[in-house]
Parts: structure tokens; sequence; C-alpha cells
């Protein structure tokens, strides 16, 4: 067989391999980024929640909610109105 | 130029081409073989490249970030409630030599940050370096008006933040950090090590319990005019601490602009004498180590003289008294005779049973020990019975009493869920424990604490009141008043100690029956709905809560017929 036809056979495999090699090649790289991407918009939503966490937390402590409802006109609950649901409904006793 | 013909062979016969030699012939293969093995090499590599996993280029990695943001760990109470966190903030700086106008910037800053003091910013921005602070750990909202205002020369550095919704409701249960982000008191500091690492804390505290509290102790505070007020609350079956107070206080997010008094943790961080309610645990000690019977009399119709000590009773009522009107006229000189009857080290074993002498660390980071005499003879015996001549912890003192009331077991008090704890050990027998629950319901129902009552609710307790002790001699004038009491004594859900350091009945000083008692009281009728305790509801009992919002509504009480439907 002629020998220069083996060789640009051997050299026409050894392109196709290079430019599969580098197709997959870009596609992990492109893979790669869309995770780093991903993963810092977890990170940046990670942190809102953090941040909504502490705010609510900070809107709903105990104190700030008695001041509301002082305004709103509420009275706390009375150590009598705590009642087994059997007095409540049956006329049970307590 | 001269011709010169072509060289012939003498028989005039063409030239033949030589064939090319084998030399020639290897080296140009060894070239080509070199040419195909270079551009093999280079082939695997770019499979290497391309293919293999394990690859990451140097330097600014997803994976680098995410270790460099080692973010401090979150602590929680225990319902989940957030009570510390760690936030992302940015810090403004600015480059003075890139600053175009000082005046406008000045006016354009102080704009969205209005306390910033003008004058110190204009100096800074007229500094000669290239950076200089302007505010630390802005909030986000105000980051971005700042950065919207589009002045050259300012920049941000994100840096992270120890934030603290609560403020100071958990002020020393918390403590705090230092700028560099480390804990220097409270669990803060002693949790750093699982802390820094990421790991979140788990309190056995609880945000509305914590908040009733502190809203008692304000309001006795303030009422008695007094230097401090400090309670502890723990749930008796489990040792957890599910509150704990100590007033004055300050906000963990501006711990440094704090006074020194208010960095002060009396819960953990004091010792003092508990006057009284030492006689719980001397009335203890007769009935499970005595055999006594809370009937049995002791001889209180004149005071005790022992070499120069005289013990008396404020109150005296001059005649025979059982152990159970010793505890409930809280005599000092029938707790001195009970005692007197014990052997030489008999109660110190006792209070070491109840780990009253120990330096209990729960979690706290300020631990003090208990103050006891050098020598522990007769007299100091007689004195210790009724709680002077010895300074114990309050976190001390509250799980001692939970044991009298829980189920005889002493448990490690603790403040910290996720904690090893000690195994609980037996101290006194159930048949002592209904006898003490009893004891300490006729103190607050015949005797001194008929302030801390609530109404539908089985409350015991047990008042103390010991004068003060400066420079060795004790002030009449200046009082420490204590109470420690239980809810419900059927099934106690909590022991709560309650102390007030210099507080006033009006004019005269007060004790513990008037001004700690009170607060114990303000302080059930808060946690036990919030607990969903349940009051023993009986005969004609208002419905509605004893409260001015709901009288100015005009509810009508009601009476309750058992007999009928509602």
């Amino acid at each position: 067989m002629n020998k220069w036809a083996v060789f640009s056979a051997f050299f026409a495999l050894v392109a196709l391999i290079f430019m599969a090699t580098m197709h997959v090649k870009n596609d992990v790289q492109a893979l790669r980024d869309k995770r780093d991407r991903l993963v810092e918009r977890q990170m940046r939503l990670n942190e809102s929640m953090r941040v909504l966490q502490a705010e609510y937390t900070y809107l709903s402590r105990p104190e700030r909610l008695r001041q509301f409802a002082s305004v709103l006109n509420l009275a706390p609950v009375g150590s009598m109105q705590v009642v087994p649901l059997t007095v409540a409904f049956d006329g049970g006793q307590p | 130029m001269t011709y010169r013909p072509r060289a012939r062979r003498l028989d005039n016969k063409p030239k033949v081409q030589q064939k090319p030699c084998a030399g020639i012939k290897l080296r140009a293969a060894f070239v080509m073989g070199l040419f195909v093995m270079a551009f093999c090499g280079l082939q695997v590599k770019l499979v290497t490249l391309g293919m293999l996993d394990g690859y990451e280029p140097a330097g600014n990695t997803i994976q680098t970030r995410l270790s460099a943001d080692m973010r401090r760990g979150d602590i929680y109470d225990r319902n989940g409630e957030l009570l510390a966190t760690t936030l992302n903030t940015y810090s403004l700086y600015a480059d003075p030599k890139t600053i175009m106008d000082v005046g406008e910037a000045v006016t354009k800053i102080a704009g969205v940050l209005p306390d910033m003091d003008t004058t110190i910013l204009r100096d800074r921005l007229r500094r000669k370096g290239r950076f200089v602070w302007l505010r630390r750990n802005l909030t986000p909202q105000q980051a971005w008006q700042i950065n919207a205002l589009g002045l050259p020369g300012l920049g941000f550095r994100q840096e992270m933040a120890r934030v603290y919704p609560h403020q100071s409701l958990l002020a020393h249960a918390l403590g705090s950090v230092n700028n560099e982000g480390q804990g220097i008191a409270g669990v803060e500091a002693t949790e750093e090590e699982r802390l820094s690492q990421g790991q979140d804390v788990h309190l056995a505290l609880d945000v509305r319990l914590q908040q009733a509290l502190r809203d008692s102790l304000m309001e006795t505070l303030v009422k008695t005019r007094a230097k401090a007020v400090w309670g502890i609350s723990m749930e008796p079956d489990t040792g957890e601490i599910v509150a704990a107070v100590s007033l004055p206080d300050f906000d963990p997010n501006h711990y440094g602009s704090a006074h020194e008094e208010q960095w002060l943790n009396r819960i953990s961080g004091g010792v003092y004498e508990m006057g009284s309610t030492f006689k719980l645990f001397t009335a203890a000690e007769m009935m499970d180590r005595k055999g006594v019977s809370p009937d049995q009399a002791y001889d209180c119709t004149s005071s005790i003289s022992i070499g120069r000590f005289r013990i008396h009773d404020p109150y005296p009522k001059s005649r025979w008294l059982t152990l159970t009107e010793i505890l409930r006229y809280s005599s000092n000189i029938g707790a001195a005779r009970m005692a007197d009857t014990l052997d030489e080290g008999e109660q110190k074993r006792f209070l070491d049973e109840l780990h009253l002498l120990d330096r209990t660390d729960v979690g706290f980071s300020h631990v003090a020990t208990a103050l006891t005499p050098q020598r522990w003879k007769r007299i100091q015996t007689m004195t210790i019975a009724f709680g002077h001549g010895i300074a114990v912890s309050p976190v001390n003192m509250v799980a001692a009493v939970s044991t009298l009331v829980g189920d005889g077991n002493w448990r490690e008090p603790s403040l910290i869920r996720d904690r090893a704890h000690a195994a609980p050990q037996r101290v006194v027998k159930p048949a002592t424990v209904e006898r003490m629950r009893n004891i300490m319901r006729d103190v607050v129902e015949n005797g001194t604490a008929t302030r801390a009552k609530v109404l539908g609710y089985d409350i015991g307790g047990k008042t103390g009141t010991a004068e003060k002790n400066e420079n060795g001699a004790y002030l009449k004038d200046k009082h420490l008043a204590s109470f420690v009491g239980v809810v419900p004594l059927d099934k106690p859900r909590l022991v709560t100690l309650i102390m007030v350091d210099e507080g006033y009945d009006g004019e005269k000083p007060g004790g513990g029956g008037s001004v700690a008692a009170p607060a114990f009281a303000s302080f059930v009728r808060r946690a036990a709905p919030i607990l969903g305790i349940t009051p023993q509801i009986t005969g004609d009992m208002p419905l509605v809560a004893e409260h001015p919002r709901v009288q100015r509504v005009g509810y009508e009480t009601v009476s309750f017929n058992w007999g009928a439907r509602r």
C-alpha cells in the first residue's frame, strides 16, 4: 500500500481525534462555567435568605409584637382563658 | 567566467545515478520519527487537558471562595428562633486624593448617613493618604444608596458583621464578639471552637419565656428602684435553663458602648447569701436524712446565744414551731435548732450532693465559685441553716431546689442543648419531694410569700432576705431579696429564682416577700399561658385576666356552673 496514503490516513485520524477532544473540552469548560454561575447565584440567594431571616426575627421579636398589641388594643391571654378542651366544649369538670 | 564541459565517463556512457545509501534513509526515518513522537505527545497532552477529571485552573475558583467564606455558626433558641447570625456588610472607604469636591461629597454622604458627624467626615476626606475608612458595616441599602451617588474616590470592602436581632433580650447569655469576630463573652466565648468552625449552636433558652422574665424583672427594677434584678428559670425534669436575665443589661450589637455595670452577669458571675431560701435545704435534710416529720416541733420561744453570736427572728412567734411552721414564718431560730441536731460535716455533705458548692459551668462565660466558711463548726452550721455565712451561685441554687421539688434527682443545669450532661443523681427520696412541695405550698398560701400567688395556679416557694455584707459588716438598710418558686406544684414545669438587689417596698428596704415574690407572680402570669399550663378552675373565678385593657372593653366576670353546658 502506498505509504503516503497510510501516512495521510494516520494524520486524518489524529486530526479527527484532536477535534473531538477539543469539542468535549469546550463542552466541559462551558458546563464548568455554568456550574460556577449557579453556585454564585446560590451563594447570593443564601445570603439574601440569611438577611431576610435576620430581618424577620428582628421584626417579630416579642418586645415589638407587644408594642403592636398595645397599639391594636389587644390584651394578653389571661390564665383563666387557658382551659382544657373537655371543659370548653363538653362542660366537663376541670 | 570560463566554460567547463560536463565531466564524461571515459567510455562516453551516460553517468548512472547512484541510489542513496542506507545511512541517509536511517537519518530521515529518525527525524520523521521525532516529529511523529512530538505530534503524538501533543495529542496525549490535549487529551489529558480536555478529558481527564481533577484539573482545575489555579487561582480564583468557586471552591476557593466557598472555603474562604467560612461563616461563623448561628445560634438558635430551643424552638429554632434565630438569636445570632453573621451577615455580609459593606464598609465604605475613600481615596482622598481622588475626591474632587469634598464639600459635595460630605453633603451627599451625610444625606444617606445622617448620623455621621460631618466635621469628622470632612477631616477624613481631606487627609493626605490614599485610603481612609468612612463607615464600617453598612447595610445593603445604605451601600446601594451611596453607590448610586456616583461619587468618584469612594469604594466598598465586603466584611462580615455579627448581628443579634433580639438586641438586649439575651445579652448575658449570648455575649458578644470582638472586631475580629471572636467570642469574648457568653455562649459566643464558651462555644468559640464550634462557632468558628461554622457549626450552629442550639440553646435551651426559650425566647418567649426570656421576654416574659425580662418584662417582669424590668417592672420590678423600676417599681422597687433596685440597683439590679436578676432571675433564672429552669425545667426540673431536664435541668435545661429556659430563661436567664440579669438587669441592667446591654445590647450585644453595641457591646463596646455599654458600661461595666451592664456587662456583669449576676446569674453565674456572682455568688450571694441566699438568706431564708436556704431553709429549704435544712428542712429537706432533716426529713430525708434524719426521718423528721413535717409536724416535728422545735423550741422557738427565745433567741439562741452562742459565744458572741445571737440568732433571733425578725418577727418572733415566741412558741414552739413545727418544721412546716418554721418555713411558713421563716424562723431563723427554728432553722438553727434543726441544724444543731446534725452531725459534724453532715450539712456540708448534703449541700455537696446538691452541688451547691460546685463551680458549675453551664455555658455562661463567667462562673463564680461558692464562698464557704474556712471552719465549718457548730455556729457555722446553725447560721448556714438560714442562709447566712455561705454564698452560692444562683444557677446552683435553682438546680438544687429543682432537685427537691422535681423527682429527687439532681440534674446538671445547662444553657446549651446539644452538650453532654452528667447523669441524674438521686439525692432525696420521692416522699421527701412530696413533703417539700406541701411545705412550699404552705409558705405561699399562709406564710411570707402570699404575694407570689397567681389565681388558678398551684404555686409553691420560699422567700429570702439577706442583709448585704460590706467590709465585713451586715447592713440593716440594704437587703438582697430573693424568692424561689415552683409552678405547678403537682407536676413542676418551672423552678424560678428571682433576686432583687437593694429594692424598696415603698420607703423601706424590700424583702423577699415584698419585692421578689411579686416579680415571680408577674412572670408566672406571662409564662403559664405560653407554656399552656392549665389553671385549676374552682368555684367562682373571673374568666378573664385582671388587665386594665380588658376592663376598659367592658367584659364581665362569669361564674362557671359545672353542672350545665355552656
